[in-house]
């Protein structure tokens, strides 16, 4: 438990030193967004000559800000510049159709400079959410236009962004997350059939309604605490699990070896996070992100289903008994506790990455103490659950815990094994194609797709058939002895 | 643990590497070549008969007869317009060099009291361009090498500029100090075209610009104003240069200073060619609107010098245009044309009419022409 709480001070100073790095406000642009409103004021009441003076406003901020801007991004910088000249000339030529156009480009352009979604001089794109909807009603036009061919190349990059600006939703809502990761499912299936074509047009009108909610919304410190915590509780239910298993057995060497497991998940997952937010690109990475997601689930899922086997049939207390005195001091095979080390690990990695480079991204998102607080906020609570369970598993007789236990890991085996074919279809590793007969319940991990949907079918009707096998053994068992 | 970064690191490095490396390509139609082998014949004649007008042009300037070098000078510039666009396909880097001589005698044909030793000067350049336009073999460098080639000789350009920015404020700043008021206008006009036809590089060094350039509106705290309008004020409005001295002095500093940084210089192709769209709008935003020479009004000055440093650009990325888009290098050359003949018309003794005396209807001709060429100047930006 102290490694455990070592790597949760670890993960604390690495966002300090990140988000001091990211520091960055956001540019206050109110000064040229209220000069271009009173100019448009000014000139509703064809009032050029006023007009012209309150534009002045923008192009003292223009000559005080350019340098700052063009560093920052030449392509930006030269369409404001651009704006601002025809602005210029359509107040001297007394131009209403110019002026008001390229007044609305330029507030425009003060918008996407403030929220930071410009092509910087590096080439890097920052998507927010506002300019990942734009995004999502422009690739609705392409399908609406029947231009299909860009319509696909659209979904390919919605793909890829969605990492960038997950973050922003999974911290407002788990449900909408959930639907939208569902969703750009749907839409590469539906676009590379010709016979559904149309429908990624609604499948896009609802990803726009679902996520617009969210694209203004302010960050608090408690979004950063829900991130760790969303993120983090599947794997810690995992880890509690297991470690609570080796107290159970009173193996120390067991306990070692999830812990080890679990420090190197979060360590990997800091390392790897940092290099993705600050070396390359979310973007770069995104593909690599469904990847890891993807194998790293579906390994797990197939490591907890014999798991979540084991501690099934562990629950016969009489057979727990001997197994732990044949075993003598080491009830748990070395084998077995690689594997548990292994587990932690995957579990951790699956969304951990994910969680680091979210947590960086908010740092620019809201003042760092309350960033900070945040996390702790959430780590704190993670690490109470985590508290609990253990005193609690500990305490809870042997046959209520095994099957407690085998239920839980069998809950997340099934959650696993679906979210991770479901990343690697996102991942282009599967075809995605989707059938609309099956069911559709993103917050269970259940996608309408057979690649995901059939091993979890699988999966529950071994379970089912191995709980009704073991009770028609036990009433037969009861039989004989009546 | 630093072991593990440094290998993550290298891991990601050699990834973007492959991620990074892709082919480009450059396609030529045998059509095209035989087109270019027809033009390449008809130049060589064009030359010979330019090479004729420009012994025409000499003859005149020699003797300081000032009709006959408007009217021979005239006579070139027309044929020269006739065949400049088949000289622009075949050898990009030579038609800019002859452009950079023939278009400043013919506007200085058009002044009043015309600058025949410079004249000469040009007029001796041209004859050596049009001699190695003569003798040229098409080129057929590459787009990097041209492209490379274009933004050293936009670096001469500006060190070029530079240099002689120090020289006419020097002789300014030292008129305002010996107060001829006279003495000064006229050098007043003079640096600010050479500070004008360089103003993006200018804005790239930070503080210079603003102390150089600042017009009263854009400092917070008027003691802190400096530079060339500070003493404008003075001239004209004050009609005093009492007091200047310390302004004249500051100002020669930071000219020096730009000129230390002009030379420090490594100039990049995107933001040279960025460049030549801020001169534009530069033109458009603060000139055509009259706020710049608040109280010289010499604003159109200043918008045919952002003019002129703009289309230095242009002939320095001929090539490369030639190479990606010939029909866009066509429209902005038509466009630049269009611009120097509108300004023309509004030529006084040797710069141009107060921006006063312009009409509305005459500053809606310049801006919907500078409009246009920004607009086709912005295109570039594509290629580059």
């Amino acid at each position: 438990m102290a490694f455990f709480k070592h790597a949760l001070i670890a993960i604390i100073l690495c966002s300090l030193f990140g988000s001091s790095a990211m520091a960055e406000e956001r540019p206050n642009v109110s000064r040229p967004l209220n000069g271009i409103k009173q100019t448009v004021k000014s000139l509703k009441e064809e009032d050029f000559a006023q007009a012209a003076v309150y534009f002045q406003e923008d192009k003292k901020w223009w000559t005080q800000n350019k340098q700052k801007i063009k560093n920052k991004s030449y392509d930006l910088a030269q369409k404001m510049d651009r704006q601002i000249a025809e602005t210029s000339i359509g107040l001297v030529t007394k131009d209403m159709e110019q002026t008001q156009a390229a007044l609305h480009t330029l507030q425009g352009l003060l918008g996407d400079y403030r929220d930071g979604s410009y092509t910087d001089n590096q080439g890097n794109t920052k998507i927010t959410l506002a300019s990942y909807i734009k995004k999502l009603e422009n690739t609705k036009n392409s399908v609406e236009q029947k231009d299909y061919e860009a319509a696909a190349a659209q979904i390919q990059d919605l793909q890829k962004q969605w990492l960038t600006v997950e973050g922003d939703v999974v911290s407002q809502s788990q449900t909408a997350y959930d639907n939208t990761e569902r969703d750009l499912m749907l839409l590469s299936a539906y676009i590379e059939d010709s016979a559904s074509q149309m429908k990624t047009a609604d499948v896009l009108t609802g990803m726009i309604s679902t996520l617009a909610p969210f694209k203004s919304t302010k960050y608090t410190w408690l979004d950063a605490a829900l991130i760790p915590f969303r993120e983090g509780l599947e794997a810690l239910l995992i880890i509690a699990t297991l470690l609570t298993f080796a107290k159970k057995a009173d193996t120390q060497k067991a306990k070692r070896w999830i812990v080890g497991g679990t420090a190197l998940g979060l360590t990997v997952s800091l390392l790897l996070g940092m290099v993705v937010a600050f070396l390359l690109s979310t973007l770069a990475f995104g593909q690599n992100n469904n990847l890891i997601n993807g194998w790293s689930g579906v390994m797990a899922s197939g490591m907890m289903l014999y798991v979540s086997y084991w501690l099934h049939s562990n629950a016969d207390v009489k057979k727990w008994n001997e197994y732990v005195q044949t075993k003598s001091d080491q009830a748990i095979s070395n084998g077995k506790m690689v594997s548990f080390a292994v587990l932690a690990f995957l579990a951790i990695v699956r969304e951990g990455l994910e969680t680091v480079v979210f947590l960086i991204g908010m740092a620019g998102k809201m003042p760092q103490a309350e960033l900070i607080g945040g996390i702790l906020a959430g780590a704190g609570f993670l690490f109470i659950i985590a508290f609990v369970m253990l005193k609690f598993g500990v305490r809870l007789p042997l046959k209520p815990f095994f099957l407690a236990s085998s239920g839980i890991v069998f809950y997340l085996c099934f959650k696993f094994m679906g979210s991770g074919i479901h990343s690697l279809q996102l991942a282009g590793v599967f075809p995605s194609t989707v059938m609309e007969y099956l069911p559709s319940i993103p917050v269970l991990s259940i996608y309408p797709s057979w690649y995901s949907f059939l091993p979890q079918l699988l999966f529950v009707t071994a379970g089912l058939g191995i709980i009704i096998h073991n009770q028609l053994k036990k009433n037969a068992a009861k039989h004989i002895a009546a | 643990m630093k072991k593990l970064y440094a290998l993550l690191l290298s891991a990601v490095a050699a990834a973007s590497l492959v991620a990074c490396s892709s082919t480009t390509g450059t396609t030529s139609s045998s059509n095209k070549e035989t087109d270019k082998n027809d033009k390449a014949t008809t130049i060589k004649t064009e030359v010979k008969e330019m090479e004729k007008e420009l012994q025409a042009v000499e003859a005149a300037v020699k003797s300081e007869d000032k009709k006959a070098l408007t009217d021979k000078a005239a006579a070139m510039h027309k044929h020269w317009l006739e065949f400049e666009n088949n000289v622009r396909d075949v050898y990009p880097l030579l038609y800019t060099n002859v452009e950079k001589y023939e278009t400043p005698i013919f506007y200085e044909s058009k002044n009043d009291a015309p600058d025949f030793s410079a004249a000469a000067d040009n007029a001796q350049a041209l004859k050596e361009a049009l001699k190695d336009l003569e003798n040229a073999k098409e080129t057929k460098e590459k787009t990097s090498e041209v492209i490379e080639q274009a933004v050293k000789n936009y670096q001469e350009y500006v060190a070029d500029q530079a240099g002689l920015l120090v020289d006419s404020t020097k002789a300014f700043t030292e008129a305002v100090k010996a107060n001829d008021i006279e003495k000064s206008k006229e050098y007043y006009a003079e640096s600010r075209v050479y500070y004008e036809r360089i103003e993006p590089i200018a804005e790239s060094f930070g503080e210079l610009d603003p102390k150089i350039d600042a017009r009263v509106n854009d400092v917070e705290d008027k003691s802190q104003w400096t530079g060339f309008h500070v003493i404008e004020q003075a001239i004209w409005e004050k009609n005093s240069l009492e007091g200047m001295d310390k302004y004249a002095d500051q100002l020669m500093t930071d000219v020096l200073a730009l000129q230390t940084e002009v030379a420090k210089l490594t100039l990049e192709p995107k933001p040279m060619v960025a460049g030549a769209m801020e001169l534009l709008n530069e033109a458009a935003t603060t000139k055509i609107t009259g706020e710049e020479e608040a109280y010289s009004h010499i604003d159109i000055v200043d918008l045919n010098a952002n003019v002129e440093g703009s289309k230095v650009v242009y002939q320095a990325i001929i090539p490369a245009l030639n190479e990606n888009d010939a029909k866009l290098a066509d429209d902005i050359d038509d466009a630049f044309n269009k611009m120097e003949e509108i300004l023309a018309k509004y030529k006084k003794g040797n710069g141009f009419i107060a921006y006063t005396d312009l009409k509305e209807q005459q500053i809606r001709e310049i801006s919907d022409q500078l409009s246009h060429l920004s607009e086709l100047m912005s295109q570039t930006g594509k290629i580059f």
